[in-house]
């Protein structure tokens, strides 16, 4: 993940400079110092081999536009180590997402920090529109008005890591060949989220292929299918499951991005679709259960029919 | 009840005291009266007037229960537990209103709600009701002030990091944390309020248990029908039935229930028994297995359907659910059951 | 057909954008405490969802009353405090008479009619300026919101008893706490929504 998790910074530094790579670092050198003092401090097991703490710190900078103050991005990391990974079970237990909740929380703190975007190259000081924001307002959004080419390499207002689609598109790949079962929740996800920005557009005229293309390539729709999604604590096993799990996310993604409070919802779908999966799930196995149960019974039966025969 | 166990179960002063204010803290332990602790106390001012409100309730209540409402009935009782509430509530409010304070902006519908707080009905239906006057009230200043402490604190840290102000009063220039005073806030500070408490207790009171666990009951079919089981067994045996089979059972027939020493578990894999801090198990209803399965062999006749219903509704929990501890932990055996096992552990031994 | 979209918008408005339980914290120690029994959730909520709804329905009908309607906050309080009780009495009475419940049974019907929820919506009614369709609307919203809230913290309160890497300090209720603000922040999302405005 954490080298799926390099493409996407190699990009922020590339369109935003020094400053990206800086907020990433402090994010990142944080992140495992506050892994260190937190499990110290809650008498719990640590262990930095498995990255995650690194991955929460490259996650959350790469979700915030490049001009947030390096303390809010470390009040995000910290909240989501210190209040979500290690009391909660750690990285294979806990049962949110660390990073959605870190950016989660700092949406609510600082939301006009969070979601104002500069233009790339201007080091943060000429702020711009997104298109997350523009879905939100229903502006009308046209080919002409913004290259389809700018936005599919994120020379566009937007999140430093997620605005640039070509690269994950990389990432994604990647991720087909390393971990291939953990697609099956970014495709169902996407795919969901796909059908309902064209059946439902937000912009004006309702273009629905310009909707689709717009609402997949805007805030941090890609970006959380591909790193918050696949978590291995939280996605569930199975494949069939997995699709199910991808696809209610989407749903609630969607929902919200239409009625929620930010312009940019994903990562609380994330936590609302943790939160439902584990009642979901227990009663899926019950009628799966039962329903073998009674495909044992019927068979039972038969036998006996064929016996007595 | 054997005088003995009375005795046993009695609590002291001191006891009394330090089970309201630490071991079976209100708010962190009992969870209990959250809705006012998450949400408006949000500001040192406004716990502090939520603090004074609910003590003077509580201790009104569990006055007026311990002294005039023993005898009567429950569902009387507990309405009139709402309107004392209510009777402290409002005049509060009237003063505040009249005044135009400020305060009751903070607080908004949250004070009035206060009348309707569980924290006063709990104490008042464990306790108070069982307990003499001076006892109830010991309890209930125990109570406000284990109530109080997390509520006030709770405001002191939100106020601090969701304004950045100390009792109005700018402390940090720009608030550190505004979510704090969302609902969010709220639980997250009592959760970390929880963890402080549970440190407390382990460092400095380590003979008492710092375990405050909280795990779904088994109230379930599985149950029920096991207790079905051990009523058809009874009736069997009553019938003379399978004599040979359970004469190994007899003297645990025999033996009252409440004589009986609380059942340890012997596998290894079931959970430890909490120490035995059990609080106030001065108030713990007495488990009443025959007048329950005589409820459910009611049902199963079909002489009642009502009750039936109920029955089956509730499960087969003898204590009463609403007053019931969330961090009782004993696991009760089956008395049979237990005495089966134990039976089992001697001859295995024997041989 | 209009009364029934009023209702709904209501009841949405309670259940998801400002969740009662979780971004208004009515109903929250009732909510943690019998998650731990999951057989009795919609017992429990059905109970809670008929005394919001009788509360708020007379309640309403009593504030039309000019003379009622001018009084200030602290007699409204009284007033909606002393109308839920009196539903409560009344139904308790009315159940010993026809089904003789067990002490249990009125006890649990004590929790669901006099907490912080079911009082709440007369509460939030008035203060919303509500019409008798929305009051209906936010009474049924709040039994359904309560419903929700119990299947996600008992869900919660699963996984964290299977969840054997929690830190010792964390077990029980810290982590209970810790999940339900948690919950609390993911409906956050929902808050301020432009549904209805």
């Amino acid at each position: 993940m954490l080298v799926m998790l390099a493409l996407p910074a190699v990009m922020a530094c590339y369109y935003h400079g020094l400053a990206a790579l800086r907020l990433i670092l402090i994010c990142m050198a944080s992140a495992v110092l506050l892994e260190i003092s937190g499990a110290f401090l809650m008498r719990c097991p640590r262990d930095l081999r498995d990255l995650s703490a690194l991955f929460i710190g490259a996650a959350i900078p790469l979700m915030l536009p490049v001009s947030i103050p390096a303390r809010i991005a470390v009040t995000g990391v910290a909240f989501g180590i210190l209040a979500v990974k290690l009391p909660l079970g750690g990285t294979f237990s806990a049962p949110f997402v660390p990073a959605a909740a870190g950016f989660a929380f700092i949406s609510i703190c600082w939301p006009a920090a969070v979601f104002s975007y500069p233009l790339a190259g201007t080091g943060g000081a000429v702020e711009g529109e997104s298109l997350a924001r523009m879905l939100s307002q229903g502006t009308s959004i046209r080919p002409n008005t913004i290259n389809v080419f700018d936005i599919l390499i994120g020379n566009v207002p937007g999140p430093m890591g997620a605005a640039c689609i070509i690269v994950l598109l990389g990432s994604m790949a990647f991720m087909l060949l390393r971990n291939p079962r953990a697609i099956v929740n970014v495709l169902s996800f996407l795919g969901v989220c796909a059908t309902m920005a064209a059946l439902f557009p937000r912009i004006y005229g309702g273009l629905r292929l310009l909707s689709l293309m717009m609402e997949l390539c805007s805030g941090l729709l890609v970006f959380a299918a591909l790193f918050l999604l696949t978590d291995p604590a939280t996605s569930p096993k199975k494949l069939y499951r997995r699709a199910m799990y991808g696809a209610m996310t989407a749903v609630i993604c969607m929902l919200l991005r239409r009625f929620g409070r930010f312009e940019e919802s994903v990562c609380f779908a994330v936590l609302i679709s943790n939160a439902i999966w584990p009642q979901i799930e227990r009663w899926l196995k019950r009628a799966l259960k039962e329903h073998e149960k009674k495909r044992k019974e019927a068979s039972v039966t038969d036998k006996e029919a064929v016996s007595d025969a | 009840m054997p005088e003995q166990t009375k005795q046993r179960k009695e609590l002291s002063p001191r006891e009394i005291f330090l089970n309201g204010v630490i071991l079976t803290n209100p708010l962190l332990v009992q969870v209990v009266g959250l809705c006012v602790a998450v949400t408006a106390s949000s500001t040192l001012k406004a716990a502090l007037l939520l603090s004074a409100v609910l003590s003077a309730s509580l201790l009104l209540c569990e006055a007026a229960a311990s002294a005039l409402l023993k005898s009567a009935v429950q569902f009387i009782r507990v309405a009139t537990y709402m309107a004392i509430g209510l009777s402290v509530a409002c005049p509060v409010i009237f003063f505040l209103s009249g005044r135009g304070s400020p305060l009751l902006v903070n607080t908004g519908i949250y004070l009035p709600l206060l009348a309707a707080n569980s924290l006063v009905a709990l104490r008042c239906e464990k306790f108070a009701i069982k307990a003499d006057v001076p006892r109830s009230l010991l309890d209930a200043l125990a109570n406000a002030l284990g109530a109080s402490i997390v509520l006030i604190s709770s405001g002191l840290a939100r106020e601090l990091l969701g304004a950045g102000t100390l009792y109005g009063r700018e402390i940090f220039g720009e608030a550190p944390l505004p979510a704090m005073q969302m609902p969010f806030g709220g639980f997250l500070v009592l959760g970390f309020s929880a963890v402080t408490l549970k440190l407390f207790i382990s460092i400095f009171m380590p003979d008492h248990s710092a375990e405050m666990p909280f795990r779904i009951k088994k109230t379930n079919r599985s149950q029920m029908k096991k207790d079905k089981d051990n009523d058809r067994d009874q009736e069997l045996r009553g019938k003379g039935q399978e004599a040979d089979n359970l004469s190994a059972r007899e003297p645990a027939a025999a033996k009252p229930v409440q004589e009986r020493p609380v059942p340890v578990p012997s596998t290894p894999e079931q959970p430890k028994p909490a120490l035995p801090v059990q609080k106030e198990p001065v108030h713990e209803p007495v488990p009443k297995k025959p007048k329950k399965k005589k409820e459910i062999s009611d049902a199963q006749s079909g002489k009642n359907r009502p009750k039936q219903f109920v029955s089956e509704f509730y499960g087969t929990m003898s204590e009463d659910d609403l007053f019931e501890m969330p961090d009782i932990t004993f696991e009760q055996k089956d008395p049979d059951e237990a005495f089966a096992q134990l039976l089992a552990e001697l001859t295995e031994k024997n041989d | 057909m209009t009364w029934f979209f009023d209702m709904l918008q209501a009841a949405l408005y309670t259940i998801f954008i400002q969740n009662l339980v979780f971004n208004g914290g009515y109903g929250a120690s009732e909510a943690i405490r019998m998650s731990q029994k999951p057989k009795r959730f919609l017992p429990f909520s059905l109970m809670i969802t008929y005394f919001s709804v009788a509360t708020a329905v007379i309640c309403r009908v009593l504030d039309e009353r000019r003379a009622i309607r001018e009084l200030d906050d602290a007699a409204h309080a009284a007033i909606f405090g002393g109308v839920l009780i009196a539903v409560f009495l009344a139904t308790a009475a009315l159940l010993k008479l026809i089904i003789k419940p067990n002490k249990k049974f009125i006890s649990t019907l004590g929790i669901s009619a006099l907490n912080t929820l079911v009082f709440a919506v007369p509460l939030i009614n008035r203060n919303a300026g509500y019409g008798y369709i929305e009051s209906v609307g936010t009474a049924l919203g709040s039994g359904v919101a309560f419903i929700l809230a119990l299947l996600l913290i008992s869900a919660g309160l699963r996984r964290l008893e299977e969840n054997k890497d929690i830190p010792p300090l964390f077990r029980g209720t810290p982590a209970m706490f810790l999940y339900t603000a948690m919950l609390s922040l993911a409906f956050t999302g929902f808050s301020g929504s432009s549904l209805f405005s």
